[in-house]
């Protein structure tokens, strides 16, 4: 196989760099969800050669590289850190969207988190229920199950958060 | 495949609003990520060419040093007594280890650098003569033949594959 053509990193930046930041946002705050990915693109010009499924591999490693960060000490400090200092929104914010992006964003983080991550890989990250089963590493049904559960406990939250605006 | 089929309802509906937002757009500047993921990938090139160079070179200097230094047995005729030839081996009279062989060299080395070429020693080995070689023949200083001259080293313990190079070396000056 020949080696990465950085032509074609740049196109993979501009594809998926979006939505791998938001997927790395699961675990971490925009600031280390931003490095997280560029490490991961680096690390990618670094293989050998071009992975097969190269999707799949970009959240792979970013989810790897994010709850490894996640679970070190050293961000845990500057997660608490950033928490305080500053905090981006998921989306970006259009008067025409059906949906309000804060309110999506709110809906989201209530939600578990392995449901949260399922739909924000199947909306957002565009990857088949097989492709996630395989970086979740969970059977395709319980993605599947996860999915379709997700989707309706959005539902819930947000029609009750409408309810609570307009009652 | 049924699962990938979309979800209908209500749920449903939630699913497309949801497709409909865009995640923010990172800060990351992207020429930076793509010269940062160049210079990682040519660096780690630089670094397996570094180390098979330096490999290459630990090599090298090894083999200068360690080299075989005695002739392998060597066939003599020797008549015994019932007149029939008999061709036996025997081995070379230099059983010194090879790391002796290697400290002498070492010093013998060290000691020729830090001397003033005028008043060196004979030269003893391989590296001493081509030191000779290349400051000129005045350098190279024959011990007579009934002189002894000092000596650093336990001549025992020095190449014999090199004596023969200097001896050599000795005719040939004698010569010229």
């Amino acid at each position: 196989m020949p080696p990465i053509d950085p032509a074609k990193l740049g196109s993979w930046f501009d594809a998926y760099a979006g939505r791998l930041v938001l997927y790395a946002r699961q675990w971490l705050e925009a600031q280390w969800a931003e490095d997280v990915v560029q490490d991961v693109f680096i690390r990618l010009m670094a293989q050998i050669r071009e992975p097969d499924n190269v999707k799949s591999w970009l959240f792979a490693a970013v989810r790897n590289a994010a709850i490894s960060a996640f679970r070190s000490e050293s961000s845990r400090r500057f997660r608490e850190r950033k928490v305080a200092s500053q905090s981006q929104d998921w989306f970006e914010s259009h008067p025409a969207d059906v949906l309000d992006a804060a309110a999506a964003e709110s809906a989201l983080t209530k939600l578990p988190a392995q449901q949260r991550e399922v739909i924000v890989l199947r909306i957002w990250g565009k990857l088949t229920l097989a492709e996630i089963s395989q970086i979740v590493e969970m059977p395709l049904s319980s993605v599947h199950d996860c999915y379709r559960s997700g989707i309706a406990a959005l539902r819930i939250i947000l029609e009750s958060t409408c309810r609570t605006k307009n009652p | 495949m049924q699962n990938e089929k979309p979800i209908d309802g209500a749920d449903g509906e939630v699913e497309r609003a949801l497709t409909s937002l865009r995640p923010r757009l990172p800060s990351i500047d992207r020429d930076r990520v793509l010269f940062s993921a160049g210079f990682h990938s040519a660096h780690r090139k630089i670094w397996i060419w570094r180390s098979a160079a330096g490999s290459l070179a630990a090599m090298l200097l090894v083999s200068i040093f360690i080299r075989p230094q005695t002739p392998g047995p060597q066939p003599r005729r020797q008549e015994n007594s019932n007149g029939m030839l008999a061709i036996s081996t025997q081995k070379s009279p230099s059983t010194t280890a090879p790391i002796e062989i290697v400290r002498n060299r070492w010093l013998e080395f060290v000691g020729i650098i830090g001397k003033d070429p005028s008043d060196s020693l004979p030269p003893d080995n391989f590296l001493a003569v081509r030191r000779a070689l290349q400051n000129g023949t005045g350098t190279l200083s024959i011990p007579g033949n009934n002189q002894e001259s000092p000596r650093l080293i336990d001549p025992g313990l020095v190449d014999p594959a090199d004596q023969s190079v200097y001896q050599l070396m000795k005719r040939g000056g004698q010569s010229l």
